[in-house]
């Protein structure tokens, strides 16, 4: 699906239906197919005689609770691959079953495909527009698109009609033509700051155009809570400030009901679409929080609605804004009023409802009453004073606040608390009247003094829980960087992760990675899984591939490919996506707590991945230098060495070739021998050096295969320097069926190298023993002379490239100092030893293992 | 007698007339060609007694070149390549090459196998292997009526497995035999894993038959290619 070009998106926008907008972009596009476009009808529901006849796609069947409703069908235009798509109404839902749930998520991937689009939209589909043109309308807004699908168009043509016709048109009861007037001037308007806006992006300008705008609004469960959104969307826009939506989670939320938590989460994927960066954060006095928020953030402006965020002891009036204000807030504050009525008790109303009693808590209420009454009538017959008893139930109270969920039990309490005391204790006894002047005080004391501790003693507990769950998570991100960063290869940090996040969420996690070839490979930490096949299949395959191309998350209990079994999210690294993690939806949907920190795991986890790149593009970056600095110091040294025996060969040629006849037999023999010395040094350069060329980014390209060592040596014996002769070589098995795997050319290399240095550096008659053993798995070779031996210092540069021993034979002829360097290099890629010790009483050892092979015979 | 006539095809120049002057020396009647295209038709029109060919041609692949001629005749083929290439070695000898050498050789190496494929070349003229019911080389003798071995009279006591290579190395006489030809003749199917049961039986039948195995008179070991029993006058 990548292309280098993507498609370009043209809009024909107008205010209302029945402006003749899709006739518009039909002769748009027949125009196109004249050029030689190739033209594609997508999803259009009116036919136009043009003369052109343009190609249609039929649409896909989509069963839906029994209906089959005709769909566009995207795969098939992708495949199909037209120059140019030709689609109405960009603003339409897709059915359930599709891949998307919104046309304009088709259009994206069509666009993305490198397919250019055609589509229509009216300016009551404008997301940031939709309230305000249906509160003017008066009809409820119905499907909408992101205003950045609109802003970003490559094209936008706005197809205009007077007011007066498009009510010809329609029909007169469609809309007045005030209601029309005004909706044509706002999407004038909304035209106008579209070209304001390109205008600004070719000068350049970035969003921080207005510095220090910083638009803040809160994010809460009210169904309002959207118009304020958008609202504080739109101000963000006009001001083109930065844009915060933050959600204050208290500890009530997670008692929200399943409607409530829905509005909550539709809420939060409005305020992201709208460009709003989303925070969450924790605590009880929303109020507070938002204040702080603001100030460290250097908020400017802040939008809210006006009953949801009557916080935390809600039976102080002031208002929120008062409480901003005393808090030392600075920002501008904004107050959207709420379009539903009744709305004064709402959020009280919402507050209690979810607390919801539990027969548990209620248990224990009145388990504390009655042993509080308890104690105290055993008090006060034993004469101890009233104030006592009033401690007694003020600490009674403060026990139920403890042990329940709810403050209603508090509440509840402490109104109890006073009247069983007056009932039981005040005189006169059993009833609630009370003699004493001074008791009203008395109860009302008490009952503020039970009702203040048990409230704070229930905060200090609330606080101590979201303490404890910021602690949480905290930890799990701290745990997962830390183990993330231990982790050495790419396997290891997607084991790390994939432990994790099961671990937090307490699902199956599949982890979806592209092998070499892209193909996206799954992990699971549970290999014992009866139900896996469900997961894997093809279906939801295709969606892991689609979210890993686009980069997207999708799957289960999102807008894109919902009928998935897993949530899928991609593990987005800077420029595309690395991987993709596949989560396994159950019925319940993840809580915003889970989601915000699995996003967070997954960035920790994006980025080691990123850096384990890095490391590596790193690391052959420095194993290429290191090759050429490799290659230009044997290039250097070549070119040196070739020219002695070259020197000699063409040189005694020559001699030959002009005066043979005047020499002696003699010397005209001692010049055969001199050239075919030095043609037979040069073929064994040349050996070495065509596997030096075998070592290819630092490893060798091994062709292995299993030999008899005993082979092996009888090879290399027959290539040895023809000095060989003058010294005494003798083998030595300990097993003559001693195998290992190896490349046979290379370790006939190494071998013959071994000897010939033997041979070059001990004086002639010396006597070279190769000693073959086997010994832990591995097989030993031990080359061993009784020349000179090699000094201590040289030990260690012996197997360095050119290097050679310094004491030369006399001859003067210097070796490459290669021969050695590849022996190590060879014997390393085979996984083996190589090395020297002395031997006594003289000369020295060269030893090199192999693994060995066992061989099972068959007959 | 007359002096064999060998064919070369060699297209570089310098190894052409080395080779040459070679056989120039050793009395051997010979004709050159410098590419595919000329050897097939010196082949046919001449009737050469050995080919000794260079498997980099300009014109076409030697391996080729090996089973055209291969279709019509039996002539024994010794294939010159250069080094590092044992794969492109072995495809010769399936094709039907009888032996190879590796460049850079010496001119005594190239006449020792020149002389094996004529001898070779002559045993199969001169009544073939396949009928003798006895084989004789030097001191190594099959009967194949009672299926047993003899060096120097001396009965040698061999496995059924190892009397099958030897005999296959018999029949072949002077030929390099892949591994894979022989897994193939001796266990029915090729499996690279078998390769190193192959060489284990190689090196114990050699030790009953070979005086001094790490001298080998009759099993020649081709390493990474494969094994060939010598024709001993």
């Amino acid at each position: 699906m990548e292309t280098d070009k993507s498609g370009r998106l043209k809009i024909f926008f107008s205010y209302a239906e029945g402006t003749g907008k899709i006739g518009q972009m039909l002769r748009d596009a027949a125009e196109r197919k004249k050029e030689g476009c190739d033209v594609v009808v997508g999803c259009v529901p009116l036919e136009l005689d043009l003369g052109e006849k343009m190609e249609k796609l039929a649409p896909v069947f989509h069963n839906y609770q029994g209906n089959l409703s005709p769909e566009f069908d995207l795969d098939s235009a992708i495949r199909r691959r037209p120059g140019l798509l030709v689609i109405d109404r960009l603003a339409h839902g897709n059915a359930p079953g599709s891949r998307h749930r919104k046309r304009y998520q088709d259009i994206e991937e069509l666009l993305r495909a490198g397919i250019d689009v055609y589509t229509t939209l009216n300016v009551q589909q404008i997301e940031s527009l939709s309230d305000v043109i249906s509160s003017l309308t008066g009809r409820p807004a119905g499907e909408r698109v992101p205003d950045k699908v609109f802003d970003q168009a490559d094209q936008v043509e706005f197809v205009d009609a007077e007011p007066e016709k498009v009510r010809e048109c329609l029909g007169n009861n469609v809309a007045d033509t005030g209601v029309l007037t005004a909706l044509r001037e706002m999407a004038l308007r909304r035209m106008a700051d579209r070209i304001n806006k390109i205008a600004e992006k070719g000068e350049d300008v970035q969003e921080t155009s207005y510095p220090g705008e910083h638009i803040l609004t809160g994010i809460s469960a009210s169904p309002s809570n959207g118009r304020v959104i958008r609202t504080a969307a739109r101000m963000a826009d006009a001001f083109h400030g930065a844009f915060t939506a933050l959600y204050v989670q208290t500890s009530h939320d997670k008692n929200l009901p399943d409607a409530d938590k829905r509005i909550l989460k539709e809420n939060m994927e409005l305020a992201e679409k709208l460009g709003a960066r989303v925070i969450t954060m924790y605590g009880d006095d929303v109020v507070q929080q938002i204040a702080e928020y603001a100030r460290m953030a250097g908020v400017s402006k802040i939008v809210l609605g006006r009953t949801k965020w009557i916080g935390g002891l809600s039976f102080s009036r002031v208002s929120f804004a008062d409480k901003l204000t005393a808090l030392g807030s600075n920002p501008d504050i904004y107050i959207i009023p709420s379009m539903e009525q009744n709305t004064g008790t709402a959020g009280f109303r919402i507050r209690h409802s979810r607390t919801g009693f539990t027969f548990k808590d209620t248990l224990k209420t009145v388990g504390v009453l009655l042993a509080s009454t308890g104690i105290g009538g055993w008090m006060y017959s034993h004469g101890i004073s009233e104030v006592n008893i009033i401690m007694l139930y003020i600490l009674g109270v403060v026990l139920t606040a403890m042990w329940t969920e709810s403050k209603a039990y508090s509440l509840v309490s402490s109104f109890i608390s006073v009247f069983t005391f007056n009932f039981f204790f005040t005189l006169p006894r059993y009833s609630f009247k009370a003699y004493g002047p001074e008791y009203p005080v008395t109860f009302i004391i008490m009952f503020l003094v039970a009702f203040l501790i048990s409230t704070l003693t229930t905060r200090v507990k609330e606080q101590a829980h979201q303490a404890a769950e910021k602690a949480y998570r905290t930890e799990i991100l701290l745990e997962t960087s830390q183990k993330l960063q231990k982790a050495r290869d790419v396997s290891q940090i997607i084991r790390e992760i994939m432990v994790q996040m099961e671990k937090m969420l307490g699902r199956t996690v599949i982890f979806y990675m592209p092998d070499e070839k892209g193909n996206l490979v799954p992990r699971m930490e549970k290999q014992d899984m009866s139900d896996a096949g469900q997961y894997l299949n093809e279906k939801e395959q295709e969606v892991v591939s689609w979210v890993y191309q686009n980069n997207k998350h999708a799957g289960a209990t999102t807008d894109t490919l919902p009928d998935a079994k897993c949530l899928y999210l991609a593990v987005r690294g800077r420029k595309e996506a690395l991987a993709v993690a596949g989560i396994v939806m159950g019925a319940e949907e993840l809580t915003a707590f889970e989601r915000s920190l699995l996003l967070a795991m997954l960035n920790e986890c994006a980025l080691a991945l990123e850096k384990q790149k890095l490391d590596e593009e790193k690391k052959e970056v420095e194993m290429n230098a290191r090759q050429e600095r490799l290659r230009a110091n044997l290039l250097r040294a070549i070119s040196h060495d070739l020219r002695t025996p070259l020197t000699g060969i063409s040189g005694n040629a020559s001699v030959l070739l002009n005066g043979s006849a005047q020499m002696e037999e003699s010397q005209r023999h001692k010049i055969y021998g001199d050239i075919y010395d030095d043609a037979i040094w040069l073929i064994n350069l040349v050996e070495n050096l065509l596997s030096v060329t075998r070592i290819e980014n630092g490893t060798m390209n091994l062709k292995r295969q299993t030999e008899l060592l005993d082979d092996v040596i009888n090879e290399a014996m027959h290539h040895l320097d023809r000095k060989s002769g003058e010294h005494k070589i003798t083998v030595k098995q300990e097993d003559e069926f001693l195998m290992a795997r190896m490349d046979t050319r290379l370790i006939v290399q190494v071998f013959i190298n071994i000897i010939d240095n033997a041979i070059k550096y001990t004086p002639a008659g010396s006597e070279i023993k190769v000693h073959v053993f086997q010994k832990d798995g591995f097989v030993w070779t031990e080359i061993a002379d009784n020349g000179n031996g090699v000094a201590d210092a040289d030990k260690n540069k012996l197997f360095q490239m050119f290097y050679t021993a310094e004491n030369q034979k006399g001859d003067g002829r210097r070796g490459l100092g290669l021969g050695l360097a590849l022996c190590k290099a060879i014997i390393n890629a085979h996984g083996g030893e190589i090395g020297v010790r002395d031997n006594s009483p003289r000369g020295s050892v060269f030893y090199f293992t192999l693994p060995a092979e066992e061989v099972v015979i068959h007959e | 007698m007359n002096k064999p006539l060998i064919l070369i095809v060699e297209d570089d120049k310098a190894v052409r007339n080395l080779m040459g002057t070679t056989l120039d020396m050793q009395e051997y009647r010979y004709h050159m060609a410098k590419n595919g295209a000329q050897a097939l038709m010196e082949a046919v029109s001449q009737r050469p007694d050995v080919i000794i060919l260079d498997l980099g041609l300009p014109d076409m692949d030697g391996v080729d070149l090996i089973k055209k001629v291969r279709s019509w005749s039996n002539v024994p083929i010794i294939v010159v390549s250069a080094r590092s290439e044992d794969a492109d070695k072995v495809s010769a000898l399936d094709a039907g090459a009888d032996d190879y050498l590796t460049k850079p050789f010496s001119v005594e190496e190239l006449l020792a196998r020149l002389r094996a494929s004529l001898r070779r070349a002559m045993y199969q003229s001169s009544g073939g292997v396949e009928d003798n019911a006895v084989f004789v080389n030097g001191d190594l003798k099959i009967d194949y009526a009672s299926g047993c071995v003899f060096i120097r009279d001396e009965e040698v006591h061999l496995t059924p497995i190892e009397y099958k290579l030897l005999c296959l190395l018999a029949k072949n006489v002077g030929r390099v035999l892949t591994h894979n030809f022989i897994l193939n003749e001796v266990w029915g199917n090729v499996m690279q894993s078998d390769v190193p049961s192959l060489r284990v039986f190689m090196a114990t039948l050699r030790k009953k038959i070979e005086e001094e195995p790490s001298e080998p008179k009759y099993i020649q070991t081709h390493i990474g290619i494969g094994y060939r029993m010598i024709k001993r006058e």
